[in-house]
């Protein structure tokens, strides 16, 4: 054997094997993208069918019979207009996690900066309702709500669903300060910065994944949810999309306007989208990385 | 005995100006973890505190920052009692071992972070913080972050915020820790010309006792929460109040071997040993500990008076030779060999020393002089 052959037949495995590897790996990741794209193409693909056509077995997925917009048109007419619930969806998903993030921000760096009696008391509790069901407590809610003369508002929606939200988010704050190390903050104190300005100029950025974090699940639950919605909210005028697409979805003689209801989906999915897409980059980059050793 | 008092026993220059510690304890919970802790340290005095692990240096340093609170006794920075005061009123700053930088903040920014948070207009901010980083070379790294930097550029960074607070007192908790060895050698080198150029007081907490004797103007030795002894590095290391600390610093360690004064002298294993004369009823009765350093202890012929060394092997380094070997009584002695090749082991060596080299301590560990 030859000196060539040997360096050959070692150095060209080499550089061949990450390669075939690469091919590999972006067969595998490309076909499962596949799998999770596939009922949402499917699903936008309906929306642009004719009614009666969208009422067939849907194969093939795509329009046959030339594009229409039919179904948005239907949404349009139904109630006060995909545009006012829309509207209502986003107000209360926004309020929602505004309020969700403020409240668990605060509660999250108190549970984790500071010492008082029975916090560990104060944690478990706030964790255990967690526990319970929150179908269970519906009726409750609902009677609160009605005392409060916020039955059939969505500031009474946003309230229980902050409420909802609240002990996964505390958690997760908590969390997220107790991994920001001690010396960072005592470093601020030496600095002169304390209190609720060491949380907004130090802690604040540093816990931004986690924060991000609830705000997203705290919008994506806000914005799907059906049941409390569905309860709470009894004239049309004030309707969120799940509870809409519901309404909507009874089309002519008991039959499904499948149409409509796809239409509502691919409506449904824009800001969720928007979301994850632009906010990709803070959950997936955690941002302590280099304060300490 | 009041602070001043004390101060001026040990010879500290205006101690009002300083830091003084009165009888400063602390504790957790139910233990002690630093007992009646008095030191006056003088204005741009460098002092380093050592001891072993959990001997409660951090914990002494950051109840000087202010991060921790103190159980008893009082703290004075600067002639003004700063026992209950916040960190950032105490004219003082820290440079932590894990750095502590802002990781979200650039270079500039984590400088000047002090500054801008106690509203101080723009340009002071630049301008100070140029000034830490030309003397820091940190010009380049400025719009890096912490991310970015290697260790011990962090560690640089560290201590230019610490400059741009322009603070009275320096406090570092073993800085250097985190570095290797290499860089560890030059960022001391770059601290202690820190300090000649500031002329701040500066405290500095370390295990590793090659920074305490090369850093300090005055070296604190503590051990479970008491200081055994405070002193010059030459103090320390040539004259140690107790048998602790003269085992504590110095590499290799210290011998000890057991001895005792007979009509003839002083005597290890019945072989005598020139040592100090005895000093009438001090130290002629009973048991001492005799401790002389590897470097001081040399070989002596048959006829002079030495200990006996059975050697076990040698430890060639270049320019010397650590000999190991043990004595009659089975204690382990160290010398050094400047030149020449070492003893073969298992061969017997005698070693003498200088009287004057020889230390001697009672049965609790307390010098003898
Ligand atoms: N928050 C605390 N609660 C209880 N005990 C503590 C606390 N902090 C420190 N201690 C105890 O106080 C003692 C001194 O701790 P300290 O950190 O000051 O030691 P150290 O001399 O700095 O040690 P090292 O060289 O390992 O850093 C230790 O015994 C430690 O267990
Ligand atoms: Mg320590």
């Amino acid at each position: 054997m030859t000196v060539s052959t040997i360096s050959g037949a070692v150095a060209s495995p080499r550089r061949r094997m990450p390669r075939r590897i690469d091919i590999m790996s972006h067969a595998a990741g490309i076909l499962v993208a596949l799998l999770f794209l596939a009922p949402i193409a499917w699903a936008v693909l309906a929306t642009f069918k004719s009614r009666s056509e969208a009422a067939q077995p849907p194969l093939p997925p795509w329009p046959t019979e030339g594009i229409s917009l039919d179904n948005f048109r239907t949404l349009e007419n139904f109630g006060a207009g995909i545009l006012h619930h829309t509207l209502n969806s986003l107000i209360v998903a926004i309020a929602t996690t505004a309020l969700t993030i403020l409240v668990s921000v605060l509660a999250g760096y108190g549970f984790s900066r500071y010492r008082f009696p029975l916090k560990g008391f104060f944690f478990v509790l706030v964790l255990a309702t967690m526990m319970v069901p929150f179908q269970s407590i519906l009726t409750p809610l609902f009677l609160i709500l009605a005392e409060l003369k916020l039955q059939n508002t969505l500031v009474g929606l946003v309230l229980i669903y902050v409420t909802l939200q609240l002990p996964f988010s505390v958690f997760m704050m908590r969390n997220a300060f107790d991994a920001v190390p001690p010396e960072i903050a005592e470093a601020a104190r030496i600095d002169g910065v304390t209190g609720l300005r060491l949380l907004i100029h130090v802690l604040g950025p540093l816990v931004m994944p986690g924060i991000v974090s609830v705000g997203l699940i705290a919008f994506l639950n806000a914005w799907n949810e059906f049941l409390a919605a569905l309860v709470l909210l009894t004239s049309q005028d004030n309707y969120t999309l799940p509870v809409l697409l519901t309404a909507v979805r009874a089309g002519h003689y008991g039959s499904i306007d499948w149409g409509a209801v796809q239409a509502g989906v691919t409506i449904m999915m824009i800001p969720c989208l928007i979301l994850f897409l632009a906010l990709q980059r803070h959950y997936i980059r955690g941002l302590t990385a280099g304060a300490v050793k | 005995m009041t602070s001043a008092a004390r101060a001026a026993s040990r010879g500290a220059t205006t101690p009002a100006s300083g830091v003084v510690l009165d009888r400063v304890t602390k504790r957790f919970g139910a233990v002690d973890v630093l007992r009646d802790i008095s030191l006056t340290i003088a204005d741009g005095e460098f002092i380093v505190f050592v001891g072993p692990s959990g001997c409660g240096k951090s914990t002494l340093l950051r109840m000087i920052a202010g991060l921790e609170e103190v159980s008893d006794g009082t703290i004075a920075i600067g002639g003004r009692d700063v026992t209950d005061a916040e960190p950032s009123e105490r004219g003082i700053a820290m440079v932590f071992q894990t750095y502590a930088l802002y990781p979200h903040l650039s270079v500039r920014d984590n400088m000047g972070f002090s500054l801008k948070m106690a509203g101080r207009p723009r340009a002071e901010v630049a301008a100070k913080v140029e000034a830490a980083a030309e003397l820091l070379h940190l010009i380049a790294l400025l719009d890096r972050r912490p991310a970015q930097l290697s260790g011990g550029q962090r560690q640089r960074v560290a201590i230019g915020r610490a400059i741009v607070r322009d603070p009275r007192v320096f406090l570092f908790d073993e800085p250097l820790s985190n570095l290797d060895a290499e860089l560890r050698i030059e960022m001391r080198i770059e601290i202690a010309k820190l300090h000649r150029r500031l002329g701040n007081t500066m405290i500095y907490v370390t295990h590793d006792q090659t920074e305490a004797m090369t850093l300090a103007d005055r070296i604190v030795v503590l051990r479970g929460g008491r200081i055994e002894q405070a002193g010059k590095p030459a103090d320390i290391f040539g004259d140690p109040d107790n048998l602790f600390v003269a085992g504590f610093i110095g590499s290799p360690k210290i011998n000890v071997l057991p001895g005792r004064f007979t009509t003839e002298g002083l005597e290890i294993d019945g072989s005598l040993l020139t040592g100090p004369d005895c000093i009438a009823g001090q130290r002629c009765d009973g048991a001492v500990s005799v401790a002389i350093r590897p470097h001081l202890l040399h070989l002596v012929g048959d006829s002079d008076p030495g200990i006996p060394v059975k050697i076990d092997f040698a430890e060639y380094l270049g320019d010397k030779t650590y000999v190991h070997g043990q004595s009659r009584s089975d204690h382990a002695v160290v010398t050094e060999i400047a030149s020449g090749p070492p003893p073969a082991p298992g061969s017997i060596i005698r070693l003498g020393s200088r009287p004057e080299d020889v230390l001697l301590f009672d049965g609790g560990g307390s010098r003898l002089r």
